[in-house]
């Protein structure tokens, strides 16, 4: 166990590239900060998860069925892993947790707030908020200072980077399918595009304490904007629009510009009033009430 | 069909082989991780025989794909890939670098013949069963009471 006299002297401590461990007496700020973001991360791969249980049933063919099974326990594992980490810092207890996230006290991403409408808007999701909440956990993988979470993050960013693959192909066979197709998923991007481009939320505070403590390698906007600079011409390329009337390229830096992001929507799914939170919360509620008979059977409480 | 392979040796194909990573862990090769049990070279083919880590692993059509396009591009000329679905493989093929590297980089310990190993972060005896599976089917999670850490465990 390693001690720091004061928050200083645990700065310095990470800015030597220095790692924090479980039984390290860190200060608690510190400990808030990582446990409310690994937290955050578990709910959120837990109500991600649930959204791609329930198109296993709709997914058309055998293969795209054994996709989505495949998906829904890699980000089901994932929560249970990061819950895990998240209860041995002993901020609160697993219960404690899933009590708050389905009582609709905690926060998930924000793209966990709206509807999928069609089969294109999964592949939307596959395709985008995939990439974009890849693009943000390697990010946080690249320094993250709390070793027991970093250690998770390693094959985490792993198996999401084989779902990007995934997502690839499923939007390349609806981009060279009929009209109806394209039409589906073109529908779907003016859905799905805002909401993933504000996955990677507002720009980071000059004193984020995120990035301070290297929980965060990278500031948001950065993140953002290197995702719109991928993103855009890949989706020019299969001939889709973006849904954005003020998107432009900048003459001289060839970059492309955005118009002013609305946050209004962010912010409403942070406080669990996005267009899909109450259904999507009272789907995890009936969830976790159906598979208790599975969970006392095992002897786990959550 | 032209007799292009005249020049492949089975050992040819597996450092083609070496060279195909698995798709979500890329720093591992499909040789290291045991999953090749056959390759055979005829005139007029080359044929691959894969082992997945349990037969619904849902990478087989990405593994397959990725071993097709290495072959071709390698300059095989027809090149034949097969499942073996016997649920034959066994930790014990993964190659002694897979096992240091999961272990190292991937906090994923192998099961010592059916017992939980010691930790692969700490070295301690100190692992202790959570769940039979987690992410993935084919690895249990496991916690370590001493450095307190989850590891998953493969076989």
């Amino acid at each position: 166990m390693r001690t720091w006299t004061d928050l200083d002297d645990f700065q310095d401590f990470l800015d030597a590239g220095g790692m924090v461990e479980a039984d390290d007496d860190m200060p608690e700020e510190y400990r808030s900060e990582v446990f409310r973001f690994i937290e955050f991360h578990a709910n959120s791969e837990l109500m991600g998860g649930l959204t791609e249980r329930d198109w296993i049933p709709h997914a058309p063919g055998l293969r795209l069925k054994q996709i989505f099974l495949a998906k829904t326990q890699d980000e089901i594992g994932h929560a249970h892993l990061l819950y895990m980490v998240a209860a041995d810092m002993a901020v609160k207890t697993r219960d404690e947790m899933i009590d708050d996230l389905l009582a609709g006290k905690s926060r998930f991403h924000n793209v966990f707030h709206y509807r999928a409408e069609t089969w294109a808007d999964q592949i939307a999701i596959a395709f985008l908020v995939d990439a974009a909440a890849f693009a943000s956990q390697r990010a946080v993988f690249a320094k993250c200072t709390y070793g027991p979470y970093k250690r998770i993050l390693r094959r985490i960013v792993g198996e999401e980077g084989f779902h990007m693959r995934h997502g690839e192909e499923m939007l390349l066979k609806m981009a060279s399918g009929s009209q109806v197709q394209r039409d589906l998923f073109q529908a779907a991007l003016e859905r799905w595009w805002w909401p993933a481009v504000q996955l990677f939320g507002p720009d980071s505070p000059p004193d984020d304490p995120l990035l301070k403590w290297y929980v965060k390698s990278e500031r948001n906007e950065v993140l953002r904007h290197a995702y719109v600079q991928k993103y855009v011409p890949l989706l020019h390329g299969y001939g889709f629009t973006v849904p954005d009337d003020g998107l432009h390229q900048d003459a001289e830096s060839g970059e492309w510009i955005m118009s002013k992001i609305d946050w209004a929507p962010l912010k409403a799914t942070l406080s669990n009033s996005g267009p899909d939170s109450e259904r999507r919360l009272a789907n995890a509620v009936r969830n976790h009430a159906e598979s208790a008979w599975f969970r006392e059977s095992i002897g786990v409480s959550a | 069909m032209t007799a292009a392979n005249i020049h492949f040796r089975v050992t040819d194909v597996r450092e083609v082989l070496s060279e195909v990573m698995d798709p979500e862990y890329g720093t591992l090769s499909i040789i290291d991780l045991g999953i090749v049990s056959d390759v055979v070279v005829e005139v007029d083919a080359v044929g691959v025989t894969l082992l997945p880590t349990m037969a619904g692993c849902p990478a087989r059509e990405v593994i397959e794909l990725d071993v097709r396009s290495a072959l071709l591009s390698a300059g095989a000329s027809n090149v034949s890939v097969k499942w073996c679905l016997d649920g034959s493989w066994e930790p014990h093929r993964l190659s002694a670098k897979a096992v240091e590297q999961l272990g190292k980089e991937f906090s994923i310990a192998i099961r010592n013949n059916g017992a939980l190993p010691s930790c692969p972060i700490c070295d301690a005896t100190s692992l202790r069963e959570v769940s039979p599976v987690g992410p993935t089917r084919c690895r249990s999670v496991a916690w370590c009471d001493e450095c307190r850490n989850v590891v998953e465990v493969v076989g």
